[in-house]
């Protein structure tokens, strides 16, 4: 039992090793990570505050940009005729769907655009149907 | 899940002699010097070895293969050429000493949703020398009409918006889809799936999945896989499911039970109870790990010579000895 028990211990040393050398050699810090253990300080990165409530009224075109997951302006007012136009400027792809289903840009990938004129008043909230924690919304008045 | 009993990396070497996976010490260390020698990086996760290269002899019947987020219709960095590394990963599939009976997709068949892209799944995956192949749909599959599409191609035999169960030599398999539910754009949706990204499996996949395995005895090792983790792994990201609870609660009595997922297109691995919980790689590109980046995005400035290690497929051996399954990662190089 001895012997086994001195077997692990080497064995141990030897996975810190090669832990270590898979650590290095990716070059990342959350390798230690990989068994699930979450931080959310992490994600105390700066990312740009998104634009709330952006009153466009006097603009004949708005854009929205899409990046880091997030609709900029998130929340924007138009008048009748306007045109709005998202764009996405981000890695991955992303959709404006309206959750009323009023307009839908379908899949936009990096740098593709979707354009839709707004004509009648309301409130028009959406969502990317890839990623529905994504919501922004815009108000016609 | 607060109680889980998550366990690293060290711990199977040193505390633990779980053989919740199928690997003993011994396994593990024909594992390590086989590997030690021809000097390839060893991860380890969740107490099992997790990357291996896919050559390597590994105990046990190989029982399939897990191909994950193919992703094909993706041209950008970090891998412009998502379809020749899937080609290379099928090669070594066809390489493998023993032929996998089937292969278990586990979504984002497609980058798009987009016909071409499908079509070019299917020629390159008919190459595999294989039985069938098990699908569940990815939201990158559903997004834009609900899974019509992907339900017509590859939903061949499923119930409902694609799930499904089969038997192989004596283990339960259970394919779930946990991301229709989360594309609905309909508010009444959210109130049960998907608010806030999360995947969702929905009352109906619930009801069915009950039933489904009411009546299996306790002893059956069972085989989820789905495309969304089933455990909360970052829901910030939208990386996990939430009514999963619901589902592994239907799952608490069985001895055995495998959770296989892609979707955040990583390693990452954990037990609790009887019931792994395993993530396999993407074939297409990594992502970052939880929190590293202010968002899920590729991560496009990998090296290009840290491409092939950071994709790849997952094999899974069933060990008749201990009546447990082996999972290992196989990174294309």
């Amino acid at each position: 039992m001895i012997v086994i028990k001195k077997d692990l211990r080497i064995l141990a040393s030897l996975a810190v090793v090669l832990v270590g050398m898979a650590i290095l050699l990716a070059g990342c810090s959350g390798q230690k990570e990989l068994a699930g253990h979450s931080k959310t300080h992490d994600m105390d990165m700066p990312s740009p505050p998104p634009q709330a409530n952006v009153d466009a009224t006097n603009k004949a075109e708005v854009q929205i940009v899409i990046d880091n997951f997030v609709f900029t302006p998130s929340d924007v007012t138009v008048a009748p005729g306007t045109k709005v136009t998202w764009i996405n400027k981000d890695d991955a792809p992303h959709t404006a769907t309206s959750v009323d289903k009023k307009f839908n840009s379908g899949g936009l990938d990096t740098d593709d655009k979707f354009s839709f004129v707004f004509n009648d008043k309301g409130e028009y909230p959406y969502i990317c149907t890839l990623h529905p924690q994504m919501k922004a919304s815009i108000k016609v008045k | 899940m607060k109680d889980s009993n998550e366990i690293t990396g060290i711990d199977i070497l040193g505390a633990k002699e779980s053989r919740q996976n199928g690997w003993d010490r011994r396994d593990f260390l024909k594992c390590v010097g086989a590997w030690a020698g021809t000097g390839l990086v060893l991860a380890m996760a969740g107490g099992v070895l997790t990357s291996c290269k896919i050559e390597d002899a590994v105990p046990g019947v190989l029982s399939f293969v897990q191909i994950s987020d193919t992703h094909i219709g993706f041209n950008k960095d970090p891998n412009p050429k998502v379809t020749e590394t899937l080609q290379k990963l099928v090669d070594k599939i066809n390489a493998l000493p023993q032929r996998p009976p089937f292969i278990l997709h586990t979504g984002d068949l497609s980058h798009l949703s987009k016909p071409e892209e499908f079509d070019t799944l299917e020629q390159i995956l008919k190459g595999i020398k294989t039985d069938q192949i098990f699908y569940v749909p990815g939201e990158h599959d559903t997004f834009s009409d609900q899974g019509a599409e992907f339900l017509k191609r590859f939903g061949k035999g499923t119930q409902g918006k694609g799930w499904q169960s089969f038997d192989h030599n004596g283990t339960h398999y259970i394919g779930l889809n946990n991301v229709v539910a989360a594309n609905s754009p309909q508010p009444g949706a959210f109130k049960n799936g998907g608010a806030e990204g999360l995947g969702s499996l929905g009352t109906d996949q619930l009801d069915w999945l009950q039933k489904d395995v009411a009546n299996l005895s306790a002893s059956t090792p069972v085989v989820v896989f789905t495309h969304v983790p089933l455990w909360a792994v970052y829901p910030q990201w939208g990386w996990g499911t939430e009514d999963s609870e619901q589902a592994l609660s239907f799952l608490k009595r069985f001895g055995s039970v495998t959770v296989l997922n892609g979707h955040i297109h990583q390693v990452m691995q954990k037990v609790e109870g009887n019931i792994t919980f395993h993530t396999a790689r993407s074939t297409a590109y990594p992502q970052p790990t939880p929190g590293s980046a202010p968002s899920p995005g590729p991560v496009k400035d990998l090296p290009p010579d840290r491409l092939p290690s950071s994709i790849g497929v997952t094999q899974v051996r069933y060990i008749e000895t201990e009546k447990s399954l082996a999972i290992v990662d196989s990174a294309l190089a």
